[in-house]
C-alpha cells in the first residue's frame, strides 16, 4: 500500500502545566454559517488554522444561544475500510422554547448544511485557541432532533454532524483572526459581511 | 408623549441611581428593556441584569439608529477588535458605520431621515425644536448652577469689619474661602460685600445706637424748641409788661 499520503508524527505532545486543558463551551452561543454562504476563495486556511473566515457579501452566520452548558462539541476519528479516513464532528445543542418561529429555525436546520463556530473555555496560551470550527471541509447536516413536552423543559435537542461517508481532515479546525480580541469581534458579529 | 417622557425621565433616574434603587424597580427596567430590545430578562443572572443596564444606558443616550435584528452586532471595518450592536449604538459609532458603506442603511430598522447629510458632514445636525429644548436645558442648568453658587458664597452671619482687620490675610482666606484678592484692603471689601442668609444681627446694635442718638438729637432739639419758646414768651411777657408800663404812664399823664 502507497504511503505517499501518509504523514509521520513531526512534533511532541507534551503536557505544560502552565497550559493545562479546561472543558465546556464558554459565550453561551454557537456561531451557525449556512454552508453556501461561506467564501472559500476569501478565506485564508493553513493547515488546521483557518485565519481569515469570510462570509459572501450581504450575508452572515446566526447565533444559537443556550443555557448553562447545555450545548457540546465533539469529534471522533472514524476509520474508513472503503472511504477516506478522517474525524467525523458532531455539535449538539437545544432551541429552548417551542414557538412559531422556533419550529421554522427547526425546519432550516433540517434542510441546510452549515458550518460551527464555537468558542471553548480552553483558550490556550495568547488565547490563540478560542475559537473551533467544525464543518469546514464538509459542512454538518441535522442528523437528530427530539422534541417532548415532558423532557428537557420541553426545548427541542438537536446535533448537527458530519454526514455519512464525509470527514474532516481535522478533529476540529482553530479560527484565529489575528489575535484574541479581533477574533471575538469576529465572532460576535456572526462572521457578518455587510 | 408627556406620559412616556416622564416614564423615560423615571427609569434614567433608577438607572443612575443606587444598587437599592435598581432592585426595587427591576420589574420596571425589565419591562421597559423587552419593549425596547425584545429580549426578556433573566432577574436571576447578575450578568443578563448589568448587560440590561448597559443597555437601557445605551438607549436613553436618545441615539436615532437602531438594527433590525436585535441581537446583530458588526464590525465597521476588517481586522477591528470591537462591534457595534444595538446595546451598545451610538449616532457617532452608527455614523461610522454608514460612512465605510452607505448600503448597510438596510440593516437598520430606524434612523434619521437626514443620514446621508449625517454621513457626508459628520456632524450632528439640530431640529428647530431641538435646538429650542437644547437651549432650554442649558439655560435651566445654568440657573441651578449659578444657585448653587451663590449658596456656597453666602454667609449666616454679617461680618463685622473691626474684627475681620484685625485678621490677618492667611486666616482671612481660611474664613472666606469663597473670596479672592491680594491686599486684607480689598478682601475685607469684598467679604462685607457677600450675601448674608440670616438677618443682620451685627445692626441690631447699631440700630439702637443710632436710635439713642436720633433721640438724644430729638431730645435735644424739643429742649431747644423749648427753650427757644421759652425765650419767645419772656418776650412777649417783656412786651406785655413793656406795653402795661406805657399804658399806665399815658394814664398817669391825663390825669395829671
Amino acid at each position: 500500500m502507497s504511503s505517499n499520503c501518509a504523514p509521520k508524527l513531526t512534533a511532541d505532545v507534551l503536557y505544560d502545566c502552565a497550559d493545562k486543558p479546561k472543558k465546556g463551551l464558554d459565550g453561551g452561543k454557537a456561531i451557525i454559517i449556512n454552508w453556501d454562504d461561506v467564501d472559500r476563495s476569501g478565506s485564508t486556511v493553513t493547515a488546521a488554522i483557518i485565519s481569515d473566515l469570510v462570509t459572501k457579501s450581504g450575508t452572515s452566520g446566526f447565533a444559537a444561544e443556550w443555557f448553562k452548558d447545555l450545548a457540546s462539541a465533539n469529534s471522533a476519528f472514524a476509520p474508513n475500510t472503503e472511504d477516506v479516513d478522517g474525524f467525523l464532528h458532531n455539535f449538539l445543542c437545544r432551541i429552548p422554547v417551542s414557538s412559531a418561529e422556533n419550529a421554522e429555525r427547526a425546519r432550516e436546520l433540517s434542510q441546510g448544511r452549515f458550518i460551527v463556530v464555537v468558542e471553548t473555555k480552553y483558550k490556550g496560551a495568547l488565547d490563540a485557541e478560542a475559537f473551533k470550527v467544525f464543518g469546514w471541509e464538509s459542512g454538518v447536516k441535522l442528523s437528530e432532533m427530539t422534541y417532548n413536552t415532558l423532557e428537557n423543559s420541553a426545548s427541542m435537542l438537536y446535533t448537527v454532524a458530519t454526514e455519512e461517508g464525509d470527514t474532516e481532515s481535522y478533529p476540529y479546525n482553530v479560527f484565529l483572526e489575528t489575535d484574541y480580541a479581533t477574533s471575538k469581534a469576529t465572532f460576535d458579529s456572526a462572521f457578518a459581511t455587510v | 408623549m408627556s406620559i412616556k417622557f416622564n416614564q423615560e425621565k423615571s427609569i434614567l433616574e433608577i438607572i443612575e441611581g443606587t444598587q437599592k434603587e435598581i432592585l426595587s424597580n427591576i420589574d420596571l427596567l425589565a419591562k421597559d428593556y423587552l419593549e425596547k430590545t425584545g429580549k426578556k430578562l433573566n432577574k436571576g443572572c447578575p450578568a443578563c441584569v448589568i448587560e440590561m443596564l448597559l443597555t437601557l444606558k445605551n438607549q436613553y443616550k436618545m441615539t436615532k439608529f437602531k438594527f433590525k435584528r436585535h441581537a446583530a452586532s458588526y464590525k465597521n471595518k476588517k481586522g477591528d477588535k470591537t462591534t457595534i450592536s444595538n446595546s451598545t449604538m451610538t449616532d457617532e459609532k452608527a455614523i461610522e458605520f454608514l460612512k465605510t458603506n452607505p448600503e448597510r442603511i438596510k440593516l437598520f430598522s430606524e434612523f434619521p431621515k437626514d443620514w446621508e447629510i449625517l454621513i457626508i458632514t459628520g456632524a450632528k445636525v439640530e431640529t428647530p425644536e431641538e435646538k429650542a429644548n437644547r437651549i432650554a436645558i442649558e439655560a435651566e442648568l445654568k440657573a441651578k448652577e449659578d444657585a448653587e453658587k451663590l449658596k456656597a458664597m453666602t454667609l449666616k452671619t454679617k461680618p463685622v469689619k473691626k474684627d475681620l482687620e484685625k485678621m490677618k490675610l492667611a486666616d482671612l482666606r481660611k474664613a472666606f474661602p469663597m473670596v479672592k484678592d491680594g491686599s486684607i484692603k480689598g478682601f475685607i471689601a469684598k467679604v462685607m460685600k457677600l450675601p448674608v442668609e440670616e438677618p443682620k444681627k451685627e445692626e441690631v446694635p447699631e440700630t439702637t445706637e443710632k436710635k439713642e442718638v436720633t433721640e438724644t438729637t430729638e431730645t435735644t432739639e424739643t429742649a431747644e424748641n423749648v427753650e427757644t419758646s421759652e425765650t419767645k414768651k419772656e418776650d412777649v411777657e417783656a412786651d406785655a409788661t413793656a406795653e402795661a408800663t406805657k399804658a399806665a404812664d399815658e394814664a398817669n399823664k391825663v390825669e395829671e
